[in-house]
């Protein structure tokens, strides 16, 4: 395996609950302003400990590349604990073996492992967190995707509301590389079902999320990203264990090499 | 070395039948065409076959023990040979804090890229000197995992020789010594003995400093892999042969490793070898060597730069001997398909020395990769690289993984 094909991947975990934002409480109101219905979104209560097995499929060309993985995560640093996730990659067998291991405080810095197991070899890194507008593992996420947005990065406007979808037109306070996201948000489980890049007036990628309850939460199922220039990314998630208790050794080099 | 292999494989087998063991099959097929700078034509090189087999029994999360056996096949076509490796068999017991395992395996003490001062367990095979790499070895083997610390001691109870650079690699002794023997006679290698038995161990601890902090000692104490000495054999006052000599080792090191932030890593290592039974701290002339690495990595998107500063020194009658060398690496991941690395290296001895590579791979598609690879020496014959200076080197190198 090359050293590369590992790095990209640092959050892939915690797409599960960054994207799903734990349980859902449906929207009582008849109409809510933007702020409120993505405070709604964005302070959902999340998994404790999860465990998933993730599939990514990246097409280009119409060739694609396929990759599955097992990730288990814990802990929520805007809630001043330690997040940690790892990553274990179980095909295709080029990479299989090999492992991811962060630590993300509530500092915001990041400790980062990777096992490589062709080298018997676990090696620190120094990029936790490269660049966030780097293409996350040749992907059409990119690292931000992949983390999710913080709520305060945005301000929000309710664009419309039809069949209990409510439109809402995010803009950036800061340079993000888009002039603004448009969320799509079912109301009926306080979930964004679509979200659409806009970049210089013209839709640069749409990401479209498909979730089932599990437990008392509703977890992504399935989640694609296409690209105007044709390409697309699809993220499938299978085999959830929500609310475990996860202890440290999970989150240990041991574990990571096993 | 036969029976520790043959009862890992025993008990690999065992735990496959094992019904709570989650068990998979894996392997790769390897073809390589290339040549050196002054062929004409590209030529296969080697094919090579490996397959394996590796599970864990008990849960995914707590498994109670972990197993792996693997072996190699490997094609020459320039000699027509077939050679089978054993590779990694190995048998490993999770007991609380501690793992045990038995087998032939391979241990990674070393942090640098460029250079490996304490990975001493293991051999090396240094047919190629451009694909270096380490060789699984016999071991008993048990680390003691802490919240923040590790130990991981080793005994390897018989000794495995190293592999010697092959042509058109040799070394300049290792052709000085033909014209005068056309053999060589057999190797005064180490008895299996309680003498000969390598151990040693490896501390690491790691730190909240900064995004993370690694520091590790190592201590190994064997019989070196590789010779040490070359002694000629006579018949009559002519030499008709020669073999090498191999002297107990031991070797102090230590390491560092931070992670600073901003996307930086800074790293150190040294490793400190005393030959036979020299005084540690006051050797014998010639007896003793130690071999330090420096460097940093940097990381700006889906690219890396690495930088190492390498110092070798020699013990002599005075001060003894220093060798110097830089190395730079830049790693670029283009996409989920494609990989570039450029590295180059510098040699200050005499009046230098040079070595480029270029790297680069392609995933055609899942478990399919084109790779190909390009070596190229300059300067003073004396240098590390100038002595190479004929056997600049391209491969293509297709691989599947299953």
């Amino acid at each position: 395996m090359n050293r590369g094909n590992g790095i990209p991947a640092t959050q892939l975990a915690l797409v599960a609950c960054l994207v799903a934002l734990g349980s859902v409480t449906a929207f009582a109101q008849a109409t809510l302003s933007g702020d409120e219905v993505m405070d709604k979104v964005f302070n959902a209560p999340r998994p404790k400990g999860t465990m998933e097995t993730l599939t990514m499929v990246v097409t280009k060309g119409g060739q694609s590349l396929t990759r599955s993985l097992t990730t288990w995560s814990s802990g929520d640093h805007t809630k001043g604990q330690t997040e940690k996730t790892l990553i274990k990659f179980t095909a295709p067998a080029d990479v299989k073996g090999s492992g991811f291991l962060t630590l993300k405080k509530a500092d915001g810095s990041t400790e980062s492992l990777l096992w490589l197991p062709a080298l018997a070899r676990v090696r620190r890194l120094g990029s936790g967190s490269s660049d966030q507008d780097q293409a996350f593992f040749g992907s059409d996420f990119t690292n931000r995707d992949i983390n999710g947005f913080d709520q305060s990065d945005f301000t929000y406007t309710v664009a419309g509301v039809s069949n209990g979808i409510y439109t809402v037109e995010a803009t950036p306070r800061k340079t993000i590389g888009f002039e603004k996201l448009v969320y799509q948000i079912d109301s009926s489980i306080g979930k964004y079902v679509k979200i659409e890049y806009w970049r210089a007036g013209k839709l640069a990628k749409a990401q479209t999320d498909e979730y089932a309850k599990v437990g008392s939460y509703y977890l992504p199922t399935r989640i694609v990203m296409s690209s105007a220039s044709k390409s697309s990314t699809e993220l499938k998630f299978s085999d959830y264990k929500v609310d475990l208790d996860l202890g440290d050794e999970i989150f240990m080099e041991r574990f990571l090499k096993q | 070395m036969k029976r520790m292999i043959a009862s890992a494989w025993v008990l690999a087998v065992i735990l496959c039948a094992t019904p709570v063991s989650a068990q998979t099959f894996s392997g790769t097929l390897e073809t390589r065409m290339g040549g050196y700078w002054g062929e004409t034509a590209l030529a296969p090189l080697t094919q090579e076959v490996t397959g394996g087999v590796d599970g864990k029994v008990g849960s995914a999360d707590a498994p109670s023990a972990q197993y792996l056996a693997s072996v190699s096949l490997e094609y020459d076509p320039a000699t027509n040979e077939i050679r089978i490796k054993p590779e990694e068999a190995w048998v490993k017991i999770f007991a609380g804090s501690f793992d045990f395992s038995l087998g032939n395996q391979i241990v990674a003490w070393s942090i640098s890229d460029a250079v490996y001062p304490c990975d001493v367990v293991n051999p090396w095979d240094n047919s190629i000197p451009v694909d270096r790499a380490k060789m699984p070895s016999p071991l008993a083997r048990v680390v003691l995992n802490g919240s923040f610390f590790s130990i991981d001691l080793v005994a390897q109870p018989y000794w495995v020789h190293g592999l010697l650079p092959e042509s058109p690699w040799e070394t300049p002794s290792q052709i000085a010594l033909d014209p005068l023997t056309h053999e060589v006679a057999s190797d005064k290698t180490p008895d299996f003995s309680w003498d000969n038995v390598g151990f040693g161990g490896h501390a690491k601890v790691s730190l909240e400093l900064l995004q993370g902090l690694d520091i590790g000692l190592t201590y190994f104490r064997g019989v070196s892999s590789t010779p040490t000495g070359v002694v000629l054999s006579y018949t009559g006052p002519y030499p008709t042969g020669y073999y090498y000599t191999f002297d107990r080792s031991t070797l102090l090191g230590a390491d560092l490793t931070l992670a600073t932030g901003g996307d930086l890593l800074l790293k150190t290592e040294w490793g400190y070898t005393t030959l036979g039974d020299t005084d540690l701290f006051n050797p014998e002339a010639g007896k003793a060597s130690a071999e330090g690495v420096s460097g940093f990595e940097y990381t700006i998107g889906t690219a890396q730069i690495e930088g190492e500063y390498v110092l070798d020194w020699t013990n002599g009658t005075s001060e003894g001997t220093y060798q110097h060398r830089v190395f730079g690496i830049f790693t670029w991941n283009i996409d989920d398909r494609s990989e570039i690395k450029l590295a180059g290296s510098y040699d200050f001895t005499g009046s230098g020395g040079t070595m480029l590579s270029a790297e680069g791979s392609y995933t055609i598609a899942d478990g399919l990769q084109l790779a190909c690879d390009m070596y190229a020496f300059f300067g003073d014959t004396t240098t590390i690289y100038g002595a190479y200076s004929k056997d600049d080197l391209a491969r293509v190198t297709l691989t599947y993984s299953f």
